[in-house]
């Protein structure tokens, strides 16, 4: 049946045009269909072609390429992640800070016991108490006091040096929720020897029984190396 | 039949509608999920490691490009970091030249391995003077798929710490020269996508077109 023009019939007689306006109506209906289709692809479109930048950086000093990316699920920042960059940004200062008060020094170098380290106070970045001895291992610790902490105390005894980190930039690799991997460059100040850079590699362990102030994490290895100024 | 028509048109507008509700729940979300994001943060602050301008690959030269990777390469091949847990694990290296990969192994690893475990740690620096071609004057980088074999005279210069945490210590100099054959094409490695490849935190060095596949005796 030839629909819209072919529909006489004889009881009805306006039909023809009726079935005409039902047409046009449905096609109408289809037309605004369709434009509002078209305009959602086109903010599909948009959506699609969000271009999101990704930054690949040469470091001058280690030659390490590294991508900075837009955040997403793979990239986003976790809690151990942010407790571990906490943890090295105090163990960095701790370690490289020689205050003019010698108490405060002694006071950061001490060594404290397990039980002394059961303090809250461990994780406010001021506190300057057993500092180093509660977030590092024992090796480490020792480490320190047998080579670097001699060291410390000449330089305090004889010419009353003092140093202050001044700027801290690190990097983090493998993170995971038992360990990291960080890599740091401080500059350090010196009010005798002048600034001068360190490039350090800090190994982060995890033992929540030995470690309960700093959720467990722990220092396993510090190694800095002073670059010489160019 | 009147009664059948007005069944499937009916059914026909509900689909439609079904349709048309979809589109708009699209287009809900197309409109959500467009946003300039202004503000992003940062772990560190690296902005004082970047100096100078961004720069599209594009904009970057064959040859700068090309001697950025041969440096990467040459300071995989000797760096040394303190208390790597195996120092045969360089990924980077590999990707770089899986020929030679078995031949550093064999000859520079253990070394590096032994400094590792003594808390050493040893930087290499190439500079753009270092890298110089060997038996060609120019390269033309062909379009064709096998790029062309080139032999570099690459001179390097190392610094090493021997001990750890001992601020006094100065690193000890020392120069070399490698000699590397590499195959280098301009561009990015076909059928990688690099969106996923540097998302899934791969190196993006190994986006490049770049293989050493020989390296040759080095003299100290």
């Amino acid at each position: 049946m030839d629909y819209p023009n072919n529909f006489d019939i004889p009881s009805f007689s306006a039909g023809r045009t009726v079935a005409f306006s039902r047409s046009v109506s449905i096609w109408i209906s289809i037309v605004f269909f369709l434009i509002i289709a078209a305009c959602g692809f086109v903010l599909l479109g948009i959506h699609f072609k969000q271009n999101y930048p990704f930054l690949i950086s040469i470091d001058p000093f280690t030659d390490d390429w590294s991508v900075v990316t837009y955040p997403n699920e793979k990239k986003a920042v976790s809690q151990y992640q942010l407790i571990q960059e906490k943890l090295v940004n105090d163990y960095i200062k701790n370690w490289f800070t020689i205050s003019g008060n010698n108490e405060i020094n002694e006071s950061r170098w001490q060594e404290c016991s397990v039980d002394e380290c059961q303090n809250p106070e461990q994780f406010n970045p001021y506190n300057f108490e057993c500092a180093l001895s509660c977030k590092s291992s024992s090796k480490l610790f020792d480490d320190f006091s047998r080579d670097v902490l001699p060291e410390y105390r000449a330089r305090v005894s004889q010419g009353n040096e003092k140093w202050t980190v001044v700027s801290k930039l690190f990097t983090n690799e493998k993170i995971t929720i038992n360990s990291g991997h960080w890599q740091f460059v401080v500059e350090i100040a010196s009010n005798i020897n002048g600034p001068f850079k360190v490039l350090g590699f800090i190994q982060i362990e995890r033992d929540i029984s030995m470690y309960p102030a700093t959720f467990g994490y722990y220092v396993q290895d510090f190694n800095a190396y002073r670059i010489p100024n160019e | 039949m009147n009664k059948i028509k007005s069944f499937f048109i009916g059914l026909i507008l509900l689909i439609t509608t079904f349709i048309v509700v979809l589109l708009a729940a699209l287009v809900y979300r197309a409109n959500e999920r467009t946003s300039v994001k202004s503000y992003i943060f940062q772990m560190g602050n690296f902005a004082n490691q970047r100096v100078g301008t961004l720069q599209d690959i594009n904009e970057i030269s064959t040859n700068d490009l090309r001697n950025k990777l041969i440096k990467k390469y040459v300071s995989e091949y000797f760096k040394v970091i303190p208390g790597e847990a195996d120092v045969t694990k360089r990924p980077v290296l590999y990707s770089l030249g899986e020929n030679t990969f078995e031949q550093w192994k064999k000859t520079e690893a253990k070394t590096i391995a032994d400094m590792s475990a003594k808390k050493m740690f040893r930087m290499v620096r190439v500079s753009d003077d270092g890298i110089m071609l060997l038996n060609k004057q120019d390269i033309k980088y062909s379009t064709k798929d096998e790029a062309e074999s080139v032999y570099y005279e690459v001179r390097y210069r190392m610094a090493t710490w021997m001990e750890s945490n001992r601020m006094e210590t100065e690193p000890i100099y020392d120069q070399g020269t490698i000699y590397l054959e590499a195959r280098f094409k301009p561009g990015i490695k076909p059928g990688i996508s690099v969106r996923k490849y540097l998302e899934e935190g791969e190196d993006p060095v190994g986006l490049f077109m770049f293989e050493v596949t020989n390296i040759g005796n080095k003299e100290r």
